[in-house]
């Protein structure tokens, strides 16, 4: 087991961020879903020991969490919040993390920027760095001391479709390569791309944990509305229209709100159409009320 | 090894606010320039120039804005996160504390000595040199106890900045025309009784019932000790919110 809570509680004076989660997190990749205002981030901030929680216990990797200097050599996070140290290069940046990990060898850094596709922008300030390439240093800060197990909070929140696709392949070879990985997110079909399993969270309880097949099948049987962001908004509509998985299109004063009744092939196909077609989206998200659907299916 | 102290440095340094209070900084060195040509004394115009502007009033105000500011911002933008899954809280804690010394420090050096040569230059009489080490000294005290102290408060408090504007203006300059025992509860009377015993001119002589010196050293050290020991132990057990 890579994380054990046992009747782990948090709470933010009345509000209930988590309700006696009692959960055993096994080897693998893991999906952390649920709708925003969950307590996904509050979940992995308390098995990272940023919050403290009020009732119950957790532990990663065997281990306490809290201030845990040998399990902070063990974990990696990638925060969903979009802070960083702007005055400094995407290198500068993850030299000084690096050195932070006591990281000496800067083959290493070398290696990681690579991977995320910044090494060509390293010398960048963060500052003039798009979403993309800022969710993908996150990313890179994260792994740069080649953790066992990496808590990635909303990876691919913001990011264009090339760098989801990016994030998507690091993801999946780090597992290949045996690492452990939590991550969440409020859209199933991000999580299904990434992970096997899934944890499916609503108003600090785990509605149901196990095979995010199952988990998709529920959700299929709801219509899917995307909302896509963009500055071509008929000619995105236009396009998507002629495709069987597109039932409906609706446009909105600076995008487009889609139905589809094939959310998994959507999700599939829409980077290789924008990529095709040369068309940039700003923003992609799927209005939490589907994923409301399924909870409210799966607590029947 | 001090990572955490490199990392503020730089923060601090790039910081505009940084140059912005630098620029206030070389005021004395103005003020000081027009009173010397209206024939005043240069060695009582530097000393009080920089007793009065500099401990009175600039390292009050830029303590209090970069100490509050050393670990409260890093939560409030969730830098943090990057530092606590990386290093223990006392780490940070101290390291950034000795970077906001180092830095802060250097912010009130480099104008301070810039004023001394220009004014020694300018004034007919030679300045002693020991009046620029003495008030590098106090300087240096002085962002030490009042920046353990800051950091400290911002730890406990959530509006920190309003409570050391409170502190600074109000308590530390009215608690000791209130009683003399009161003065003793501010970390102005010490710097005061350390100047007096060091800065034999000007307004640096005006203070009433001074401490000793070496009690007046030890105050203030055991000050920034408890402080700073006291915010590792409330950072170490601080849920980040």
């Amino acid at each position: 087991m890579i994380i054990q809570t046992k009747n782990l509680s948090k709470w933010y004076g009345t509000v209930l961020a988590l309700n006696d989660v009692s959960i055993n997190v096994e080897e693998g990749i893991t999906g952390l879903l649920g709708p925003n205002g969950a307590g996904k981030s509050t979940f992995l901030k308390i098995a990272i020991g940023f919050i403290k929680e009020n009732k119950g216990k957790i532990t990663v990797l065997g281990m306490d969490v809290w201030d845990n200097i040998e399990l902070k050599k063990r974990i990696g996070y990638c925060p969903e919040n979009d802070a960083f140290y702007s005055f400094m290069t995407g290198y500068d940046f993850l030299k000084t993390m690096g050195r932070l990990n006591k990281i000496k060898d800067f083959k290493r850094i070398n290696k990681v920027l690579k991977e995320v596709d910044l090494w060509d922008d390293r010398n960048r300030v963060i500052s003039g760095y798009s979403k993309g390439m800022r969710q993908k240093l996150k990313v890179a800060q994260a792994l740069l001391h080649d953790p066992d197990l990496l808590f990635l909070d909303e990876p691919l929140s913001g990011a264009d479709p090339i760098a989801r696709i990016k994030i998507m392949e690091i993801t999946k070879k780090l597992v290949e390569d045996g690492k452990n990985i939590i991550v969440s997110s409020h859209i199933l079909h991000e999580v299904e791309r990434m992970a096997d399993k899934v944890l499916l969270i609503n108003k600090g309880r785990v509605l149901a944990e196990g095979k995010i097949h199952e988990i998709r099948e529920a959700i299929d049987k709801f219509p899917h509305s995307v909302k896509l962001l963009t500055e071509e908004k008929r000619k995105l509509a236009k396009l998507l229209i002629g495709y069987d998985f597109v039932e409906s299109v609706k446009l909105l004063e600076n995008g487009i709100i889609l139905k589809t009744p094939r959310p998994d092939i959507f999700y599939s196909e829409l980077p290789k159409i924008l990529i095709k077609n040369s068309l940039e989206i700003t923003h992609l998200s799927s209005p939490d009320d589907n994923l409301e659907s399924v909870f409210r299916y799966l607590v029947r | 090894m001090f990572d955490i102290t490199v990392l503020t440095l730089k923060q601090i340094y790039k910081s505009k606010k940084t140059y912005i209070l630098e620029i206030f900084l070389f005021l004395p060195l103005i003020l000081g320039m027009y009173s010397i040509k209206h024939n005043e004394n240069g060695i009582v115009v530097f000393s009080d120039m920089i007793y009065i502007l500099y401990l009175q009033l600039f390292i009050l105000l830029i303590t209090l804005i970069f100490a509050t500011s050393l670990i409260g911002d890093e939560i409030r933008s969730g830098k943090i996160a990057f530092l606590t899954t990386r290093v223990s809280r006392k780490t940070i804690v101290i390291e950034k504390y000795i970077g906001y010394l180092i830095s802060v420090s250097l912010v009130f050096l480099i104008p301070l000595i810039t004023t001394f040569v220009v004014l020694h230059t300018y004034a007919p009489e030679n300045i002693p040199v020991k009046i620029l080490f003495s008030y590098m000294l106090i300087i240096f005290l002085a962002v030490a106890a009042y920046g353990a102290f800051y950091l400290f408060i911002s730890l406990i408090i959530s509006r920190p900045l309003m409570f050391g504007l409170f502190f600074a203006f109000i308590w530390e300059m009215i608690a000791p025309s209130i009683s003399e025992r009161l003065s003793k509860f501010t970390i102005m009377h010490y710097l005061q009784s350390i100047s007096y015993k060091l800065i034999k001119y000007g307004d640096a002589q005006h203070v009433s019932n001074p401490s000793n010196f070496n009690y007046s050293l030890s105050i203030l050290c055991i000050l920034c000790i408890i402080t700073v020991f006291l915010s590792i132990i409330l950072f170490k057990q601080k849920s980040l919110e």
